[in-house]
């Protein structure tokens, strides 16, 4: 029952066999699962990630973007109010200084007008006194130059006291 | 001779004693610390059966010289 | 009694199946041809086992043979530690031949164990992986350094360790598989019914898988010494 014999190298022989099959068909199909799953699980993580931070960057370029277009408006607004007042203001000045240039030229018309009315009013007051004279006196051609020196000096009495 | 042989394998059987009085300190040893500290208990466990896995060896070598005394001497 | 004694002696021998008609006559015991029958249902288990693996939408079959072969490479190498993890394969490999070769008494077959070739062979290869484990780790002249740890005074201990730890690994499996088995015979001869179940719970099953893991612990312990 103790004997050692040949079956030493055999069970040697067998164990090693055993053990390289063992490795080949059951562990390594195994770990190379697990390994893959693995892989997989931090490549899906990987991309995540990577997606996360592209969306953030994305995310940045779209407001800063945004923030310029408001900034541009503003400007805009501020240069168009500008202008607009400076348009503004160069029209009333013009409008300004056209009615002085009416009020004053009015102002003269005025005045001469005045003066020729005036003008006439003495002629034809002179006419009605020599008329009304005439009519008093009766006389028509005899005193006529007299008269009418007289009614003259008279006229201009009495346009310097008016 | 027969009998001296049966003599030599009873003998040689005695070594189990040594292994069973050192199984039963361990074992209670373990149960102490067991009552001592009853969360460890699975490695306590592990630990105790492994001990006497190791310690049952030297009875089995008597064993194994009784049988070989019985073969080789018949 | 006679009779007994005379059938538990025949059976205690490992005979001889059938000759290789070479070199006159090689005997090939019923040990390896029981170790080819374990071999043959273990590859073939393997190969049926992991068919189809699939990394998403695993079947259940997967799930559970994930589960098991990760768990048995986990013992092993929470054993080992984790410089030797190159050597897990092969460990766990002796585990599984010989808690199935223990448990075999079960289906009918002779355990392989009982024959101390088997064992013998066993602690050979383990000791033969020790030494082959602290020579890649440590160079040969480490390797040859290490007889002198930790005193010069203990070196004859050291080359004696050489021989004795395989001895005492193929003496205690040994020993433990025959008394089971003689101690199962005898009680086959008093109550052929219901007893040997029983305790063949105890001495096959228990026993078988506890002296398995004992054997891969303690050489991976001396692995682990040995590497550092």
């Amino acid at each position: 029952m103790l004997s050692v014999n040949i079956n030493l190298v055999f069970t040697i022989i067998n164990l090693l066999i055993l053990a390289i099959a063992m490795r080949i068909f059951l562990y390594k199909p195994v770990q190379k699962i697990i390994a893959q799953r693995k892989e997989e699980a931090d490549s899906e993580y990987a991309k995540a990630a990577e997606k996360q931070k592209e969306a953030d960057a994305l995310k940045d370029q779209y407001t800063k973007s945004l923030k310029e277009l408001e900034d541009e408006k503003k400007e805009t607004l501020r240069t168009a109010r500008k202008n607009a007042d400076e348009e503004y203001r160069r029209i009333i000045n013009r409008a300004e200084s056209k009615a002085i240039a009416i009020k004053s030229d009015a102002q003269i018309q005025a005045e001469s007008t005045r003066q020729q009315v005036l003008k006439r009013a003495e002629r034809e007051i002179a006419d009605m006194v020599l008329e009304a004279t005439t009519k008093m006196t009766g006389d028509a051609a005899e005193g006529k130059e007299i008269n009418s020196s007289l009614y003259d000096e008279f006229l201009s009495k009495a346009g310097e006291q008016s | 001779m027969n009998s001296l042989i049966a003599v030599g394998a009873g003998i040689a059987v005695l070594g189990a004693l040594g292994a069973g009085i050192g199984i039963g300190i361990a074992t209670g040893k373990a149960v102490e610390a067991v009552a001592r500290q009853p969360e460890a208990d699975g490695k306590i466990m592990k630990n105790l059966i492994l001990g006497c896995a190791l310690a049952e060896a030297t009875a089995i070598y008597g064993f194994v010289i009784a049988i070989m005394i019985i073969m080789f001497f018949k | 009694m006679e009779a007994v004694a005379e059938h538990i002696q025949e059976e205690l021998n490992v005979q001889t199946v059938f000759t290789i008609p070479a070199f006159g006559g090689i005997p090939v015991a019923e040990s390896t041809v029981v170790t080819w029958i374990i071999m043959a249902v273990l590859i073939v288990l393997a190969i049926i086992l992991t068919r189809g693996f699939t990394t998403r939408n695993i079947s259940k079959r997967q799930a559970a043979m994930e589960v098991i072969v990760t768990k048995l490479l986990g013992l092993v190498e929470g054993m080992v530690g984790e410089e030797g993890m190159a050597y897990v394969p092969y460990l766990t490999t002796v585990l599984l031949y010989i808690g199935i070769s223990n448990i075999i008494g079960i289906f009918g077959f002779k355990s392989p164990t009982k024959d101390l070739n088997v064992t013998l062979a066993l602690a050979i290869m383990s000791i033969v992986l020790v030494q082959i484990a602290g020579i890649r780790a440590k160079g040969i002249k480490g390797w040859l350094h290490s007889f002198l740890e930790p005193i010069a005074i203990v070196t004859p201990f050291n080359i004696l360790d050489l021989i004795t730890r395989p001895l005492s690994l193929c003496m205690r499996l040994f020993g433990n598989v025959l008394g089971a088995f003689v101690i199962m015979k005898l009680i086959e001869q008093v109550l052929p019914v219901v007893l040997p179940a029983v305790f063949s719970l105890y001495f096959d099953l228990f026993d078988g898988l506890l002296q398995a893991y004992v054997f891969v612990f303690l050489t991976s312990l001396y692995i682990k010494e040995a590497i550092e």
